[in-house]
């Protein structure tokens, strides 16, 4: 049982990790639509250069 | 501690080095900064933005950028419009340099002048770094530094990027600039008006006037000439004997790739053998068991083996860069690219791209030519990158048998000397569909400088090779080991029904996938286990070989690396393995490659048809090559 | 020293500059040849590869300036080209099709003095 829960954990860190740009790129634009980070150069919520 | 003042509260001072190509600029990066510098993943020549910090003799710390080398602040590539944005501080989301310094080649003053002065007119502290000055007093070239000072209004700083004490000046009036960046910013005295404009051709020989004038009066030209240069010349760039040395160089480099390595991975091999051997000693039989030994030492294993390989072609590639080869490579090659419709300076991208397509591609931005660039990009992945050699190997080791050809070559190292080649021909063949047949119209110059050899600086290689090396054991212990374990996950779950008489594997998620998948895949002559194998590969290439290490291991019961080969050799037919070999060849099967041409080619539609174009290649010649082979009776 | 062009011999260029009679174009000078160069730009003729200001200012940028000293070290095995050329004191490799818009006379080392002067201003 120890066990089991041990090989779930290491899995779920694994794909967490391989899905890390993914799941980085989702958070990010969830930020940007709540105004909470600027967006990439260019776009209207965009903060960078003068 | 001095009295604080705007500059260093705004955080260290920033510096940005910048000269000609093949100034030895990145050696004094290297020099500066030593192991403290933040390179990109990607292997490859000075493409990418490369930052650093040092801290001074006062103990000042300070940051600087490794911008790409140009002659002219008149960027016409991606790569110069860096240097140029940066210089002028335009580019976006990146802090304006305190501190410029122009790092030049002793030995060969007159362009760098020009672009001095143009920096001149840039209104930020300049400063010149006379690199390779000790090479310049050997050859008896006398630089009177005061005079070169004092004629271009600009401080001058004689530097030895190779030696210990060479960068003692240079630190020492970084040291007094920053002080007085300090002193202007406290006493708000705003810096120099920028006046640089594009210079008009009139203007560049205004400029080159002055540089000459400048360099009459300062520097006494050479009493011994480098005549090494020129005598290697006569033989590196003779039409006949030079492209044979540098067809006998790149085939010298994938034997010894091939041989060389072999004792140092018989090592590794060896020594992740024992350590799952010892694993299974010492714990107690369970799923735990079977994911530290089948899913992570052996898929890690299978990885890691081949560094041994990756850096004997890196430090090929890093010697030749620095001895100053490549630029005569691009030459000797100009004109067989040239037939493809690829141009001479795409040579370079494309060798890096035997390393990786990913630092090749990026470093197609020294192509100003769209069209040339986009070509050059395109047939990028189909050069043989070191990802594909685990697989190569694999294959080749099981299936082509260890002996000598003429009694010099080794059968093997023949083989992958042919599937290199089927990757180059490829290339060249695709880039003359698109360049000559798609793609009519202008033909980018050809305009390289040819610069003078050098021994490469043994510190310098050495540094260069272990940034390679590193990224790949880091790539080993994060991504490749997830994939790893995730695979391990798909094909030992679900677990076999009780009384199963198929391998455990059959029943579970991968099993599935792959059968699924096979009567695509049954033409080519692929079993599902293959198939299993190329769907995590598609995260990158060498994963498929631990792929099918974790599918027959465990799928076979069998526990480590060394009996992969031995399995394959029993259970695929040759035919089915030289089918998978010219899959190989093609196969888009590199999603970083596809992202990097996305943001490269800022599109989606070149990744996209890459993808299609690549796949429908690899269908298409493993499709040809197993029904060849298969009549040839090698099924 | 200079030898006085004939009128008749003028390229029919914009800016009617004196062009020695014997300058030909770099493109067509053999393996071996020493040269002094006259002229860099096509004089506002049209060019294959690039816009002709564009490549007169990068051909500058490279070193190519009226009264560089240029001798053709290597060529190429298919059609001798390109072509690996010493300009003063560096090395270049260009193609002979961009080496077409640089005007080269005859290397005479007692006109060293009057390099300065000849460049254009």
């Amino acid at each position: 049982m120890i066990q089991q829960a041990i090989v779930g954990v290491i899995v779920v860190a694994a794909l967490a990790w391989v899905l890390r740009p993914t799941l980085r790129r989702a958070l990010r634009r969830r930020q940007v639509a709540a105004g909470k980070a600027p967006g990439p150069c260019g776009s209207d919520s965009c903060n960078c250069g003068s | 501690m001095n009295a604080v003042t705007p500059v260093l509260q705004t955080g260290a001072p920033r510096m940005a080095l910048v000269g000609n190509p093949n100034c030895g600029k990145t050696a004094l990066f290297n020099a500066l900064t030593g192991s403290r510098q933040k390179v990109a993943n990607y292997a490859g020549v000075t493409v990418e933005r490369k930052e650093g910090s040092f801290t001074t003799p006062e103990g000042r710390r300070v940051q600087v950028l490794d911008l790409p080398g140009t002659y002219s602040l008149r960027a016409r590539s991606p790569d110069e419009e860096v240097t140029r944005d940066v210089v002028l501080g335009r580019f976006k989301g990146e802090a304006e340099p305190d501190l410029l310094v122009c790092v030049a080649d002793a030995t060969n003053l007159r362009l760098v002048l020009r672009l001095v002065l143009e920096l001149k007119q840039v209104g930020r502290p300049l400063l010149l770094a006379l690199n390779m000055f000790d090479i310049a007093k050997h050859r008896g070239i006398e630089i009177d530094v005061d005079r070169l000072a004092a004629e271009l209004g600009v401080p001058v700083v004689p530097t030895v990027a190779v030696r210990k004490a060479g960068t003692v000046d240079l630190l020492k009036h970084i040291d007094a600039q920053v002080v007085d960046l300090a002193l202007a910013a406290a006493q708000g005295v705003s810096q120099g008006a920028n006046t640089w404009h594009e210079p008009s051709a009139e203007e560049v020989r205004a400029t080159h006037r002055e540089a000459d004038r400048i360099i009459k009066l300062a520097v006494r030209p050479p009493t011994k000439p480098d005549t090494w240069t020129t005598r290697l010349d006569a033989v590196l760039l003779n039409p006949v004997a030079g492209l044979l040395i540098l067809l006998t160089v790149l085939f010298f480099m994938f034997q010894a790739v091939f041989t060389w390595a072999q004792p140092a991975m018989d090592g590794i091999k060896a020594g992740f053998d024992a350590l799952a051997a010892w694993v299974n000693g010492a714990m107690p039989d369970g799923i735990l068991r079977s994911l530290i030994t089948d899913g992570i030492i052996a898929g890690v294993g299978s990885i890691v083996v081949f560094l041994p390989q990756i850096v004997i072609l890196f430090t090929f590639i890093i010697l030749l860069e620095d001895f100053g080869y490549m630029p005569r490579a691009a030459f000797l090659m100009d004109k067989i690219m040239g037939g493809a419709g690829l141009h001479g300076r795409a040579f370079i991208p494309l060798l890096s791209s035997f390393a990786c397509a990913i630092p090749g591609i990026m470093a197609t931005r020294v192509i100003d030519n769209r069209r040339d660039r986009l070509a050059t990009i395109m047939v990028a992945p189909l050069m043989t990158c070191s990802a594909r050699i685990p697989v190569y190997t694999l294959i080749i080791s099981a299936f082509v048998p260890d002996r000598p050809v003429a009694g010099v070559f080794a059968l093997q190292g023949l083989v992958m000397f042919g599937l290199y080649a089927a990757g180059i021909l490829s290339a060249l063949l695709v880039a003359f569909v698109m360049r000559r047949l798609v793609w009519r119209g202008t033909v980018e110059p050809f305009l390289m400088e040819l610069p003078a050899y050098k021994v490469p600086d043994a510190k310098n290689v050495v540094m260069s090779v272990w940034t390679r090396a590193k990224a790949f054991l880091q790539r080993a212990g994060t991504t490749i080991l997830s994939i790893m374990i995730l695979i391990w996950f798909l094909s030992s779950f679900p677990g076999a029904p009780e009384g199963a008489t198929e391998p455990a594997i059959d029943y579970s998620i991968a099993g599935m996938i792959g059968h699924w998948l096979q009567p695509l895949v049954a033409p080519i002559g692929f079993n599902w286990q293959m198939t299993v194998a190329l769907i995590p590969g598609m995260a990158a290439r060498e994963v498929a070989v631990a792929a099918l290490g974790t599918v027959y291991a465990v799928g076979g019961g069998e526990e480590n690396v060394t009996a992969l080969m031995d399995t394959l050799g029993h259970s695929w037919s040759l035919a089915t393995a030289l089918s998978f070999l010219a899959w190989y060849i093609f196969a888009p099967q590199c999603a970083s490659t596809l992202a990097v041409v996305r943001r490269e080619t800022n599109s989606l539609k070149w990744p996209v048809i890459m993808f299609v174009y690549m796949l429908t290649l690899a269908y298409l010649a493993s499709l040809a090559t197993y029904h060849v082979a298969a009549s040839l009776g090698w099924a | 020293m200079h030898i006085s062009p004939r009128p008749a011999d003028l390229p029919a260029g914009p800016d009617h500059e004196t062009v020695p009679a014997d300058a030909r174009p770099l493109s067509r000078a053999a393996k071996g040849e020493v040269g002094r160069v006259v002229r860099v730009g096509l004089n506002g003729a049209l060019h294959d590869s690039l816009d002709p200001d564009e490549l007169e200012r990068r051909l500058l940028e490279i070193g190519f300036v009226e009264g560089a000293r240029v001798e053709i070290l290597h060529e190429g095995l298919f059609g001798r080209d390109p072509i690996a050329v010493k300009v003063d004191d560096m090395r270049v490799a260009l193609r002979r099709r961009e080496a077409e818009a640089i005007l080269v006379t005859r290397w005479q080392p007692a006109s060293l003095h009057a390099v300065a002067e000849d460049r254009r201003s």
